[in-house]
């Protein structure tokens, strides 16, 4: 094992009754590094994470793999002990900041709660440490701040509380469930700067879910997408975006309009839609929608390959070829 | 989606709840002075009833209100015993306040707990204690009220108990529908993954997010509860003699409505002043704030 992995994944599978929802998928979070998790709504992104947290809704189990908190498989975990794990060790941040505070407790007692839940520290400790964690994450005048409910905030600063929240308790792992996507551009990139800024300095590994490639450019060091439920393509950053091999990455970058060339054409969409579950296409889920599809790619799974001596590693029959319509090698 | 995006629009013109249920009762205050009165007269009883409420003075039976004998006024009158009926009144509207109270406390704390536990946990919990509630409340409320009298025996103690043992489910059906929506919010699940404990989850998140509705149906059930301590008294099922209690004050004019109207009619004009103020206030903070929860 890295020594500086902090968190693996390895083949994870995870079922609802006899239908498998996610599959094969492994990934390892080193510290320090962000890794991105790329793919379209309904790719199984979200649920990975549930399932790192143990917090799977009741009909879904894990069927199969493992997760590694350095080197404690956290499947074997009690509830109890899973607890206090989660928002200790774990931590998490999601989409809506607004929605995701109790509206009806200031926001200095939601983070102090946090703190509190993992250890035990006297009201006022935890008041210093939540007033020193709201100015590391830029919220000005944190002692005012701290009696005040969420309604008093905007949503850029509920994102810092958010944040403040879990990253309390200085967690091993963040994962970050589309932490910007509900906010406006200028206040997604104060964001991801800071979390940025703080993971210099705790080491924290970020898992960061989302579905913008412009969001995974600024903060990812490895991206891994994911299509129906299974990992398509995994490499650093630099490699996903110079060298995309997996046709469903490069439509997927080639998607992305550019304000200056794309003016007067019509936007490059993947046609089709994502499969339902019951109904996961023969071979390469993939296939349906793939320019570069092929008899071979409907009869057998392509396995996850290395491509080269870096860690790139795609999932495809095909990947050598060029597809027809043009992208942007940029 | 769509009612995360008015949870967030609620959130943003929300005030503390307790201030806006302040600032909407100054808008009602004649209602609310008449509740105050009697809620007043009900704690300070010693100190404004003019005579001792059961001392009997048989010379001075069934006179008419503002009789004057030996020195002592008699405001709304006596009994059919000589009793002051204004002091009765004034003690009687103690009791069925305090009963009212109580009893209202007790069917609002087993109603809201086994609502929220219900509405949070859902699976057995919810179907054994939710299928409870429609089992009680097919039941004729006054009936449930007397058999179960018929079955403790009358008496203050009893009284209390049955009235709190029979309207819970009313707070558990909207305990738990206030939960069930409540515990679906981003903000329940951010704190389960916070790794806050169940209890407090349930405690300082969820309870107090559902509280405001169980506020407006514990005004509205107060109002009931006065009335029904006072058909129970009526029917002899409730507060026994000499204990007065408006509904047995009103049980006992009933004889002499002929003779003597004011020992029946001026309990029966407080009891319509209280009740009327209670439901008025409870349907005014409803169709303020439950709006807002009907939306969800």
């Amino acid at each position: 094992m890295d020594s500086a992995s902090i968190l693996e994944v390895e083949n994870l599978a995870i079922k609802i009754d006899d239908v498998e929802l996610i599959s094969n998928v492994s990934f390892k979070l080193e510290s320090g590094k962000t890794m991105a998790l790329v793919g379209e709504s309904g790719c199984g992104k979200s649920i990975t994470a549930l399932s790192i947290l143990q917090l799977l809704p009741e009909v879904a189990r894990i069927s199969k793999g493992s997760i590694c908190l350095n080197s404690r498989e956290l499947s074997d975990l009690s509830e109890r002990e899973m607890r206090a794990v989660r928002g200790n060790e774990i931590s998490m941040i999601f989409q809506e900041p607004a929605s995701t505070l109790d509206p009806l407790m200031t926001v200095g007692k939601q983070i102090t709660e946090a703190m509190r839940a993992h250890s035990k520290v006297t009201h006022k400790e935890a008041a210093t440490a939540a007033c020193s964690m709201m100015d590391k994450v830029g919220i000005p005048d944190p002692v005012t701040r701290f009696k005040q409910y969420p309604f008093e905030l905007s949503g850029g600063m509920c994102q810092r509380i958010m944040i403040a929240i879990a990253l309390i308790c200085e967690p091993l792992v963040l994962i970050a469930d589309e932490p910007t996507t509900a906010l406006d551009v200028t206040i997604q990139a104060q964001t991801l700067d800071l979390m940025r800024s703080l993971q210099k300095e705790t080491g924290t590994a970020i898992l960061l879910i989302t579905h913008d490639m412009g969001v995974v450019a600024d903060m990812a060091d490895m991206v891994m997408v994911m299509y129906a439920g299974q990992v398509v393509e995994y490499g650093n950053v630099f490699d996903i975006f110079k060298q995309p091999r997996h046709p469903y990455t490069r439509l997927l970058l080639n998607s992305i309009p550019h304000i200056e060339k794309d003016r007067k054409k019509k936007l490059n969409v993947i046609k089709g839609i994502v499969p339902d579950v019951h109904h996961w296409p023969c071979g390469c889920r993939f296939n349906p929608r793939c320019p570069l599809a092929d008899k071979r790619c409907t009869n057998s799974k392509p396995r996850l390959e290395t491509l080269n001596p870096s860690e790139h590693f795609v999932a495809c029959w095909n990947h050598t070829l060029e597809i027809e319509t043009s992208y942007d090698k940029s | 989606m769509n009612s995360e995006s008015l949870e967030i629009e609620r959130t943003l013109t929300k005030k503390s709840p307790l201030l806006s249920v302040m600032k909407e009762l100054l808008k009602i205050w004649p209602l609310c002075l008449i509740f105050g009165v009697c809620i007043l007269s009900a704690i300070l009883a010693p100190l404004i009833a003019p005579m001792d409420p059961d001392a009997q003075n048989l010379l001075a039976r069934l006179k008419p209100p503002g009789s004057l004998i030996k020195g002592q006024v008699y405001w709304l009158g006596s009994d059919q015993l000589g009793r002051d009926l204004l002091s009765r009144i004034i003690y009687g509207g103690r009791i069925s306040i305090f009963i009212a109270f109580l009893s209202v406390t007790v069917s609002t704390s087993i109603g809201s707990w086994l609502g929220l536990m219900a509405g949070y946990y859902r699976g057995v919990a919810e179907t054994v204690i939710m299928r409870i509630v429609d089992i009680v409340l097919s039941i004729p409320a006054i009936l449930l009220a007397i058999i179960t009298v018929a079955v403790l025996g009358p008496g203050l103690q009893n009284l209390i108990i049955v009235l709190g043992l029979t309207r819970w489910p009313r707070y558990a059906r909207v305990a738990y529908g206030q939960s069930i929506s409540v515990s679906k919010m981003n903000y329940i699940k951010s704190a389960r993954f916070t790794g806050v404990s169940t209890s407090r989850i349930l405690w300082r998140h969820i309870f107090p997010n559902i509280v405001a509705p169980l506020l407006v149906v514990a005004t509205l059930e107060f109002g009931l509860m006065i009335l029904f301590e006072a058909g129970l008294s009526f029917l002899g099922l409730g507060v026994q003699p000499p204990t007065a209690s408006w509904g047995s004050i009103l049980s006992i004019g009933r004889n002499y409505m002929g003779i003597a109207w004011w020992i029946a009619t001026f309990p029966g004009i407080c009891l319509f002043f209280l009740v009327l103020s209670v439901n008025m206030i409870g349907d005014y903070l409803r169709d303020r704030i439950d709006p807002r929860f009907k939306k969800r």
